[in-house]
């Protein structure tokens, strides 16, 4: 994976996050930056590691009978989906082993769904650093094998790109709190309330992604290791 | 160069499972846990990964090839405060496993290998580093 395209996540998601009201970075920066920024361990500057952040993040999962007499419109799991690969990462066995262990995470998910990745609006994808979001894409058979990082560079995971992935920043740039944000996000997105303009005393700005129906979401254990994703939608799954 | 400092970073937690690895290690052997058939397997455990048989242990020959590897500049620490960047590498033994260690320039364990010498798919062979009077750490240098 060339280093270009672990910054070009890391640009992405800041851009997202600049609009984000409570992102702990609100700043937007270059690939160029993410290239010049102290290093960490190889390939990963600082900015290509997650946040360390106390914060804390809610959802009520209940049933749809219940969820109709609430005040807000709710949002339907359709999918989910678990995948596993090793325990340590010697015991790891290749890129491709972990790719196909994670991956069957979000391609059971949309399977499950009776979606295929065309037919989302939405990624947020768990990104405990650059490089975590771009073996999920190819996994997750968004993006073929080998194709992820020039998917992001050519800008297809921004904000009215292909498939905005982050839109509130991910741990890279909003808070590292778990996937708990990924999945608040995917929710704030398919109920159309992602659009922070209001929010004028945080400068938030406008992160919904227009019209948005389906998400993909997901979180991960372990070295690349344990993974389990989640397809919501802004509809019930049809009685079918 | 420059003398080797006192080791101040943190010691393996000794287990009952892994003692005889640790002891063989001291004596400047270095052995590898297997299963029933034999078959080596890292890391060390009480129990072999995929068959749960007893584990046993084979004389391994420290020879090896970099799977890949990761340039540190700062340490999981405080104790690695102010040290020049280590190299984490991934190691593929002869013996099959695949073992993370570190890899350094000289047989005593020390320092560490400059990251323009390492390549991936260079051979490597293991060395001893007596850390202290009772632990000594299984380190690559590349073979000569």
């Amino acid at each position: 994976m060339p280093q270009d395209a672990l910054a070009a996540v890391v640009a992405t998601q800041s851009e997202h996050a600049a609009l984000k009201w409570n992102a702990m970075l609100r700043d937007a920066v270059t690939v160029e930056d993410v290239l010049n920024d102290r290093w960490i361990a190889t390939p990963f500057h600082a900015m290509d590691c997650s946040l360390v952040s106390d914060g804390a993040a809610a959802f009520i999962v209940t049933t749809e009978a219940r969820a109709k007499n609430m005040k807000k419109k709710p949002v339907y799991i359709t999918g989910i989906g678990e995948g596993f690969s090793h325990q340590y990462i010697s015991e790891a066995e290749s890129v491709a082993s972990v790719r196909d262990g994670l991956g069957r995470a979000g391609r059971r998910a949309m399977e499950v769904a009776g979606i295929t990745p065309q037919d989302l609006d939405v990624a947020e994808i768990y990104d405990s650093f650059s490089f975590t979001p771009l073996i999920a894409l190819e996994g997750f058979g968004i993006c073929g094998v080998g194709e992820a990082g020039d998917w992001v560079m050519e800008g297809n995971a921004k904000l009215g790109g292909k498939l905005p992935m982050n839109t509130h920043g991910g741990l890279i740039r909003q808070a590292h709190l778990g996937a708990m944000h990924h999945i608040v996000e995917a929710v704030l997105q398919l109920r159309g309330e992602a659009d922070d303009s209001a929010k004028t005393e945080f400068n938030g700005g406008n992160h919904q992604v227009p019209d948005a129906k389906l998400a993909i979401t997901n979180g991960s254990g372990g070295i690349l290791a344990a993974t389990s994703a989640l397809v919501l939608s802004s509809e019930p799954p049809s009685a079918a | 160069m420059s003398e080797k400092p006192a080791y101040n970073k943190p010691l393996p937690d000794l287990r009952p499972e892994d003692a005889t690895f640790w002891e063989a290690l001291k004596e400047h052997r270095f052995i590898l846990p297997c299963d029933d058939a034999g078959k080596p397997f890292w890391y060390p455990r009480k129990y072999a990964p995929g068959t749960l048989s007893q584990t046993s242990w084979t004389d391994a020959s420290g020879n090896g090839t970099i799977y890949t590897y990761s340039t540190h500049f700062i340490g999981p620490s405080k104790a690695y405060k102010g040290d020049p960047p280590h190299i984490v590498a991934l190691v593929d033994l002869d013996e099959g496993p695949r073992m993370m260690t570190i890899l350094v320039k000289d047989e005593d364990g020390y320092p560490s290998l400059d990251p323009e010498d390492v390549t991936i798919g260079m051979k490597v062979r293991i060395v001893f580093d007596d850390v202290t009077d009772e632990i000594t750490m299984p380190k690559f240098t590349p073979a000569a």
